[in-house]
């Protein structure tokens, strides 16, 4: 059995998560149960902001947990536990993205998005969009350093890539993303706030 | 500092404006961005679309959270044994009926599931921690085949028990507000799948949902 922890159980800094996967390594189901309570909702919510499917969000989320399962004694340490899981949610995004990119790419259309264009939502909503038209490792990459907040170092380690290309990456996706913004009918307020920088 | 200096700086720079603003650089780092931005206009531009970006990113959304399976029903699922291919031809009589009593069971399930509420209330871990109770509004978003006749189109939506209907703006794709209270997602993954199984459609998949206003 577990301790107990704070944060309703789940495991709150890197060496306990460490720990859990060490366990999880020798088949320690209970284990399995906690990084799966914590990392699930997570991985869910990384893969929905990408796919807006609840299917493919939850599949993917499951899928991911069951590579963290059968690898968890490849986890080495290089890299911080959460590094490596995303590292594992990238590679089966790219791939779910890849099978599927006409339908991620059309879930949601210009002509789906509201015109009110002085609310912030539609905003972002728009932004969002553009996001959703860049190439899938861009998109992922955006998600792995926005969304989840990674340095540059830990976005190359999650999606093993040299620093180098991470950097590109997040450089091509900023270029075709402000091309979107400037050729698009974007809301009047977003093309403001460029403006006056 | 020379042209070629400056220009070497403004590379870099450039390149490190997406952890500048996400608070991953160093001190040193971050300084060295902080001032080059200062003084830059083309930089501070493409600071400007990044910061668009991360805002659309991380914006909060309230997305119910019901994992399908638990962790160990995941795992029971993984250790089943596979069925043998060789047996297979031995076993599919018996495989056959036990598919089609299985697909009246699943079908009289989802029927059943559809026009009356089941009893259980689900609570719903949300993005935002809170805990809330079902009885949501989905948004499915379908699509209809080329062929797929106006007729057609409007039985199917109205069979889907579809509350309003939107227009997405594009030919035969449509946005409609389904109420489903007390749905878990297995419930909502076999009514997206039921839906598309029609052959007028040619897609269906719930894309976001209204929460119920408390």
């Amino acid at each position: 059995m577990t301790k107990p922890k704070d944060n309703d159980g789940l495991p709150t800094s890197n060496e306990e998560e460490a720990a859990l996967l060490r366990r999880i390594a020798e088949r320690h189901r209970p284990s399995f149960e906690e990084l799966f309570a914590s990392y699930h909702p997570r991985i869910f919510k990384f893969v929905f902001r990408l796919t807006r499917s609840y299917t493919a969000a939850d599949e993917l989320a499951n899928d991911v947990l069951l590579v963290v399962w059968k690898s968890a004694k490849d986890f080495r340490g290089e890299a911080k536990v959460s590094t490596w899981v995303f590292g594992i949610a990238y590679r089966q995004s790219l791939r779910y993205m890849r099978k599927k990119k006409l339908n991620v790419v059309a879930l949601l259309d210009q002509d789906a998005i509201a015109t009110d264009t002085n609310s912030e939502l539609e905003r972002q909503d728009w932004v969002r969009h553009g996001i959703q038209k860049l190439p899938p490792k861009q998109q992922l990459t955006v998600m792995l350093v926005y969304y989840l907040g990674l340095s540059c170092e830990e976005t190359a380690a999650a999606t093993n890539s040299p620093v180098s290309t991470v950097k590109t990456r997040m450089f091509h996706a900023r270029r075709k993303m402000k091309d979107f913004l400037a050729t698009s009918a974007e809301p009047a307020a977003l093309t403001e706030a460029n403006d006056n920088d | 500092m020379t042209d070629r200096a400056n220009n070497l700086e403004h590379d870099e720079v450039q390149m490190q404006i997406p952890w500048y603003l996400n608070g991953t650089l160093s001190e040193t780092e971050a300084t060295r961005v902080r001032e080059h931005l200062e003084q830059c206009p083309d930089c501070r531009a493409d600071a400007a679309v990044h910061e668009s970006i991360q805002r659309a990113v991380v914006q909060d959304e309230a997305i119910p959270i019901v994992p399908s399976v638990s962790a160990a029903s995941l795992l029971d699922e993984l250790s089943s044994p596979a069925p043998r291919a060789s047996s297979w031809p031995r076993y599919r009589k018996y495989a056959v009926a036990a598919s089609l009593v299985l697909s009246v069971v699943v079908v009289t399930a989802v029927l059943t599931a559809r026009v009356s509420p089941v009893a259980k209330n689900h609570a719903f871990q949300t993005a935002t921690g809170e805990q809330t109770t079902t009885g949501i509004t989905y948004v499915l978003r379908i699509q209809f085949e080329d062929e797929a006749s106006p007729q057609a189109q409007a039985r199917i939506l109205g069979e889907l028990g579809a509350i309003e209907v939107k227009s997405s703006g594009q030919t035969d794709v449509y946005e409609i507000l389904i109420r489903m209270p007390n749905s878990s997602l297995g419930e909502l993954e076999t009514f997206a799948r039921d839906a598309q199984s029609r052959s007028e459609v040619r897609s269906a998949d719930f894309i976001a949902l209204q929460m119920p206003v408390r």
